[in-house]
């Protein structure tokens, strides 16, 4: 299930925690539910990737598994039933390379999937609970994953308003880290701002309120000082990024303010951000040489813009998905043919050596080491053309009249004294 | 006995070569920072693609240089045609540490483009070019004008460095963040960088001149001349810029706009006013 298909609250009353993961996992595989599993958790979604034993129905094994998860969570089978979804073949690998590229997130293009990804996979493989087939799978969706974020700009630009306030902010003075922010009101939004200037290595805090004790506060949590309103117009010089979130109805921060302090500044750029509405700060301010004010429309349509370019790099994202399935399932028909590849390889393989032992009997044994060499040279050769056939007709989805044919024409099912001729 | 001129000369067959070679290496230079630059999506890593692309030009820009030396056995510096290779040369030097020092190839396309111009066109001019006067054709005469081309390399990279500054400095203002905004570097480093590359010009211009004062009063050469007069007027304003930064704290789109009127007075003295060489 994921954010698509189940609201927050039952997602995180079935969020498999890390301790039960193993005991979950290994009675599934021990029962004969699955041969190989990954489980993948996190706060958006909580899916189980799993490869059905030969020949069982993955229907029932998608209701045992539901059965198991539900009881461990106290779910019925009937509610976890109505919330969650089931892919089989090649629609679950398209699946697992949405999700790695991030093409099925809350957030289309957030980074932080492919790693929550690598990390299931890798507890799963250290666990040994993946094998050949998952194996397979998972590194194709890791490989897919890099190439839609080295390929399309999916991930490029903010799609949340404080966080495009510290993208612009980098637009102007490069690298945040090392700067110093001044917020005035200490409102949610200011706070979330700070939040990401926090994030982004901002160390040095100017927080200007009406009360002193709120501003304390952020200031404890974030670093910095508090300082009060009467102090915004000498401290503004000392900050290269400002933030204005006040509730106040009239302007807080004028353009002879911002002038004043652009003076004491000689130059180094000054970024203002008014995140208030009605605004803080004058917009007057913006025409000050070295200053740039961003007001909560422009914020809001920076946001829109990159978001509208994420859907449109998704578009080119989905047809890397596409070929990257694509590529997975030519490799599983191409699976079709082993079989009979490794028949035929037995046999003329057991042909190779019988006429080694008659040729060789009573021969020095560099006779013997040259006979045996040829004998293998000879059965690489003949069989190298029947051998890139099979896989090629196997990945065309053509396997089984290849894997017929190639029985009749090699007589796969009759003894090997037809192969001697 | 066969004519010395049907004699088989490599160095001048190399430097033939390379000369025809020039063009298409920098065009490719071109196209690898321009897919780094413009590209959004598609196959391939554009920024990787774009990694060393200034390798080939520079190659075949410096073989073309030693190999012209070679068959002159002289510096190549004496007629117009081997200056504009010669700057081209020194720009391309100068883009290289520009993309080391700016740590990025997203501003490869613009600053390589300067060094590109001028090759290429110096191709037009070797052969048919105006030649310097017998009276200047001295050892002095290769320091003063290393230094005023190295001069003038840092100048033409800042102001291209500037042209960013101010189309970003736009963008900004007008709140235009389309690809061109998102590409560029933030406003602080282009700032940094155009104040750090006018600089050494203005240093290396001060160096050139002392030079060739010097050398053309120990010769008795001439006076001023008027290309001379206007090089010195560029050189106030390339002076009133570094001084209004650092007094004033004339820094950003003010400090850009005087890099390019310095440029410009350069450009106009060089292009207008006659000098060293004649026809």
């Amino acid at each position: 299930m994921s954010h698509r298909t189940a609201p927050v609250a039952l997602r995180d009353r079935l969020l498999f925690r890390d301790a039960e993961l193993p005991a979950f996992v290994e009675k599934a595989l021990g029962n004969g539910f699955a041969s190989e599993a990954v489980v993948l958790s996190t706060c958006n979604r909580s899916e189980i990737y799993a490869v059905a034993p030969a020949g069982a129905d993955p229907h029932a094994i998608r209701g045992a598994l539901e059965a198991a998860w539900g009881a461990v969570r106290d779910v019925t089978t009937e509610e976890l039933r109505a919330h969650s979804y089931f892919h089989g073949g090649d629609e679950a690998v398209r699946h697992l390379f949405r999700v790695v590229g991030s093409l099925d997130s809350m957030v289309l293009g957030e980074m932080q999937i492919l790693g929550q990804v690598k990390d299931a996979y890798q507890a799963a493989s250290e666990n040994r609970w993946t094998d050949f087939w998952l194996d397979h799978v998972f590194q194709a969706g890791f490989h897919a994953g890099k190439r839609i974020h080295a390929e399309t700009a999916i991930h490029e630009g903010a799609v949340s308003v404080s966080y495009a306030a510290v993208e612009l902010a980098r637009k102007v003075l490069g690298d945040v880290a090392g700067k110093s922010a001044g917020l005035v009101g200490t409102g949610e939004m200011g706070e979330l701002a700070a939040q990401h200037l926090h994030r982004a290595g901002v160390r040095d805090f100017r927080f200007f309120n009406r009360s002193p004790a709120s501003a304390e506060k952020l200031a404890a949590t974030f670093g910095g000082e508090a300082r009060g309103l009467d102090e915004l117009s000498a401290g503004m010089a000392e900050c290269d990024i400002m933030i204005s979130a006040t509730g106040a109805t009239g302007t807080v921060i004028t353009a002879p303010m911002v002038r004043e302090a652009a003076r004491h500044r000689r130059g180094v750029p000054l970024f203002l951000i008014d995140i208030a509405a009605p605004a803080d700060i004058a917009p007057e301010a913006g025409e000050v040489e070295n200053t740039f004010l961003f007001t909560l429309d422009d914020l809001r349509s920076a946001v829109e813009e990159n978001a509208d370019r994420r859907r449109e790099a998704a578009r080119a994202a989905e047809a890397i998905v596409e070929e990257e399935v694509a590529r997975v399932s030519a490799w599983a028909r191409g699976l079709e043919a082993v079989p009979v590849l490794r028949k035929l390889r037995d046999k003329y393989a057991r042909v190779a050596e019988r006429e080694i032992e008659r040729h060789a009997a009573g021969q020095p044994p560099e006779v013997r080491a040259k006979l045996e060499a040829l004998g293998r040279g000879l059965l690489n050769k003949f069989l190298h053309a029947p051998t890139v056939g099979l896989k090629r007709l196997g990945e065309q989805g053509q396997a089984q009249r290849a894997n017929h044919y190639a029985g009749e024409f090699f007589a796969l099912d009759e003894g090997e004294s037809d192969a001697e001729g | 006995m066969i004519p010395e001129s049907y004699l088989w000369e490599p160095v001048e067959t190399l430097a033939l070569i390379l000369k025809w070679l020039l063009p298409p290496a920098y065009l490719a230079a071109l196209w690898a920072y321009g897919r780094a630059f413009f590209r959004e999506q598609g196959n391939g890593d554009p920024v990787s693609v774009a990694k060393a692309a200034w390798a080939a030009p520079l190659a075949v820009h410096s073989g073309l240089l030693f190999a012209l030396a070679a068959t002159f056995r002289r510096c190549p510096l004496w007629t117009q045609g081997e200056a504009l290779l010669f700057l081209g040369w020194m720009l391309l030097l100068l883009h290289v540490l520009s993309e080391w020092s700016a740590d990025t190839r997203r501003l490869g396309v613009f600053t390589i483009l300067p060094a590109a111009l001028c090759a290429t066109f110096s191709l037009f001019f070797l052969g048919r070019e105006l030649e310097l006067s017998p009276d200047y054709r001295s050892s002095w005469f290769i320091f003063h004008i290393v230094a005023s081309l190295a001069s003038y390399a840092a100048f033409g990279l800042a102001a291209v460095l500037a042209s960013l500054y101010l189309t970003q400095h736009r963008k900004l203002k007008a709140k235009h963040f389309d690809r061109t905004f998102r590409r560029l570097p933030p406003l602080d480093r282009l700032d940094k960088l155009t104040a750090v590359w006018a600089f050494l010009g203005t240093l290396l211009m001060i160096a050139s001149s002392a030079i060739g004062a010097w050398w053309v009063r120990r010769d008795s050469l001439h006076g001023m001349t008027v290309q001379e007069a206007g090089i010195f007027v560029a050189l106030v304003i390339f002076l009133g810029v570094a001084a209004s930064r650092r007094v004033l704290g004339w820094r950003g789109r003010r400090h850009a706009i005087g890099v390019l009127w310095g440029v410009a007075a350069l450009a106009f003295a060089n292009l207008w006013l006659h000098g060293f060489f004649r026809a």
